[in-house]
């Protein structure tokens, strides 16, 4: 690994925190710092992190950043308010690289107070197909290494979570070859996700209220699982309920089985299209001592998304990312990229006609 | 850039299309729901095999068309005739279409702007909400509406002479709607569904009404074993979990209730009334693609998705719907585009263009299918 840490003057967080709060972009130099210190975090956790209440739960915001800063304006922001993120930060969204970073900058900063697992997005093929890879080439240019520094930091992540030791949350759901807790303890995650086993299924399985058992999904490979499993699973485990994310729900949430599954959505108007609603679970008290102790904390777009949305919408600009490749001189700015200041949050740049002659 | 496949035939295709002349004095009919009815076989799969230089030349004309279209009028090269590209694309398309039977009162029917009957909101539309304003320098319908964007509230529509012409767009279904949906069709519904969107082109007088919509489109969704694509890596995946599930009662290791999970549909909109005879087939006849490429100006836009599924990350299957009007014309195109990750990649068209200088309706398909590794290797270079 050649990774140099310059000094720790070079990284400082709190700089970090202040330009991505304001939707500017780090330079590769510093992400770079901060994916080899945040792996030197991650490597000491285990795979299942021991998380207590108070505590929020966000599901999938796939680069939607300004919805996630619309998160923490609602919910509260680090560190006075406890987050633990339940996967899938990038593709689909034009802000994943936005995203991610501030995430990580988080993670550092406060250890403790902001918990990320694995979604089936923090891989390297699935990034590929579906925008993160394309958004860390158009940004950084195709020279950049970001999306690989990225993409290996990724193995790092935890892939599941407990609460207070009675809810049990990962992104997707159940694998059949997860009994117990132990058998996602002994796995190795720092790896790519495979497409077989039980890494696979945590991050991919889905629930499907009309089976009591699992049942390989239409399309050849996967899981979908039923009740009895459910039931099995927080039995010999003592847990009360699963969360996860994973699935788009147009309300923000989904309770299955009278809440022994639930699911967490946090992307609204996914891909600026889908119009549906978004929602972050706050869990306040234990809920073991009190089962009222949450609540799907419902809302709707940022004001930014949908501007952003509104025009794509109306076909009246595109996003252009042009006048952020500018030159990369660390020696002058700190490692901090010379266009990064004051560019505006929303590149509204390209013209488009407001209709097509298609044919 | 795939092979087209000339040889199916669809139902429609026992139809003809109409002129007002055939068709103006006809009772209204029952409505008429071609897909539901539609017989086993009727959609002969697609032939996957190489294609030829012939269909290589077609599809690049028509790529150029279409790019040619799209540029503003100055800009129009001297290549874009659209005449030279007709006899290519006949082979590629499958037309319904009366004939020369042209109306006869074809000269009521100016080509002038001023004799158009053009009126906003279309002249059927009861509902309040259609307050889609038109731009007082273009003419054209202003969708959606600057601050009515969020949530999606807009019903636009427009009249043309005795057509009407009306759009949906609103959000995903809820949970409620996704099940109501479900029991209808008996399969999982796609992860982005649209059911409420909508197109839909009206003629009363002519007793005419096709609708494009996301729940009709799923119904032609095959539950067929045999139409049943596979992940590439689900072979290695099953084996590997049959050995690891032997005895394990807790896993079904057999496909139940199986369906298309690409959702490929077959759909080419709901007939929910024709005049009788119905459509004509003719594979000879095409859209009059010089009446599309004149840049008159366009009235009326939109482009929605009907329903979109990411296949849990295998590739992509969405439903798309584009339709502009002019003043005399209209053009629909619906696109089903299906990749399944290194296996195949398919393209479903179905355009309807109504002339109404000629009332004349034309339905064309198109399906295209192509492995996926091929296509790879064409597109690359050498």
């Amino acid at each position: 690994m050649t990774c140099e840490i310059k000094s720790e003057v070079s990284l400082d967080l709190d700089e970090c925190l202040q330009r991505l709060y304001k939707g500017q972009l780090l330079s590769e130099t510093i992400i770079e710092q901060l994916c080899f210190k945040l792996k030197e975090l991650l490597i000491q956790d285990s795979n299942l992190i021991h998380l207590a209440s108070p505590i929020t739960l966000v599901g999938d915001i796939h680069g939607q950043f300004f919805d996630l800063l619309e998160i923490f304006k609602i919910g509260g922001y680090p560190p006075d308010t406890n987050y633990l993120f339940l996967g899938d930060y990038v593709d689909r969204g034009y802000h994943s690289i936005e995203t991610i970073s501030l995430l990580i900058v988080l993670k550092l900063k406060y250890p403790s107070r902001v918990t990320l697992i694995r979604g089936n997005h923090e891989s390297r093929q699935i990034t590929t197909n579906y925008g993160f890879y394309t958004e860390c080439a158009t940004k950084y240019g195709q020279q950049s290494k970001v999306w690989k520094l990225f993409t290996d930091l990724f193995d790092f992540f935890p892939l599941a979570a407990s609460i207070d030791g009675s809810l049990f949350c990962v992104h997707g759901g159940l694998s059949p070859n997860v009994q117990s807790i132990d058998s996602i303890l002994v796995i190795d995650r720092f790896k790519e996700i495979p497409h077989d086993g039980p890494m696979a299924d945590l991050v991919w399985s889905d629930p499907d209220i009309e089976l009591l058992n699992f049942r390989i999904s239409s399309r050849g490979a996967g899981y979908q699982f039923g009740i009895n499993v459910v039931n099995k699973f927080l039995h010999l485990n003592g847990f009360e309920r699963i969360y996860r994310a994973h699935q788009l729900c147009n309300e923000g949430y989904q309770v299955f089985w009278r809440g022994k599954v639930n699911t967490v959505w946090s992307a609204p108007n996914y891909c600026y299209r889908c119009g549906n609603k978004a929602s972050i679970l706050e869990i306040t008290e234990n809920l073991d001592a009190n089962p009222k102790g949450f609540k799907f904390n419902v809302f709707d777009a940022s004001p930014d998304s949908e501007k952003e949305f509104t025009q794509i919408e109306n076909g009246l600009g595109s996003i252009d990312y042009d006048e952020l490749s500018g030159d990369y001189d660390d020696d002058d700015n700190f490692g901090w990229q010379n266009v990064a200041t004051g560019a505006p949050m929303n590149r509204i740049m390209k013209k488009a006609p407001y209709v097509e002659y298609f044919m | 850039m795939v092979k087209a496949n000339n040889a199916e035939k669809d139902e429609a295709s026992s139809g003809p299309t109409f002129s007002s002349h055939d068709v103006i004095n006809h009772e209204n009919q029952p409505s008429r729901k071609a897909i539901t009815k539609a017989p086993d076989g009727l959609y002969p799969k697609p032939i996957a095999s190489s294609f030829n230089t012939f269909q290589i030349d077609a599809a690049r004309r028509m790529h150029m068309l279409t790019i040619n279209s799209r540029m503003p009028p100055r800009f129009k090269t001297p290549n874009s005739d659209p005449r030279d590209t007709k006899a290519g694309q006949s082979r590629h398309f499958h037309d319904e279409k009366s004939s020369e039977s042209r109306s006869p009162d074809k000269n009521e029917q100016s080509t002038t702007d001023k004799d158009v009957q053009v009126q906003v909101p279309a002249m059927g539309c009861d509902d309040q909400n259609c307050q889609n304003p038109r731009c007082a320098h273009c003419g054209a319908v202003i969708i959606p509406a600057p601050a009515a964007t969020f949530p999606f509230k807009d019903t636009p529509s427009i009249s043309i002479n005795d057509w009407e012409i009306y759009t949906a767009r609103k959000p995903i279904l809820t949970k409620e709607e996704i099940e109501h949906f479900e029991s209808i069709l008996g399969v999982p519904v796609p992860e982005m569904i649209f059911g409420n969107n909508k197109v839909e082109v009206l003629n009363s007088n002519k007793n005419l009404h096709i609708c494009f919509n996301s729940l009709d489109a799923l119904r032609t969704v095959s539950v067929d074993n045999k139409d049943i694509l596979k992940v590439s890596y689900a072979d290695e995946w099953f084996k590997s979990r049959a050995k690891a599930h032997h005895n394990d009662d807790d896993v079904l290791m057999e496909i139940i209730k199986p369906y298309d999970w690409t959702y490929t549909t077959h759909y080419f909109g709901t007939d929910l009334t024709v005049p009788e005879g119905g459509f004509v087939h003719d594979d000879s006849y095409t859209i009059p693609h010089d009446k599309l490429t004149k840049h008159s100006p366009i009235l009326f836009f939109d482009d929605m998705t009907l329903f979109e599924d990411e296949l849990g990350d295998n590739g992509i299957s969405t439903l798309n719907i584009k339709i502009r009007v002019m003043h005399d014309c209209m053009l629909v195109l619906q696109r089903s585009f299906v990749r399944v990750d290194n296996v195949l990649v398919r393209i479903h068209d179905t355009r309807l263009y109504v002339d109404f200088e000629e009332n004349l309706v034309v339905r064309e398909f198109k399906r295209q299918q192509q492995d996926y590794d091929k296509l790879v290797k064409s597109c690359s270079r050498p």
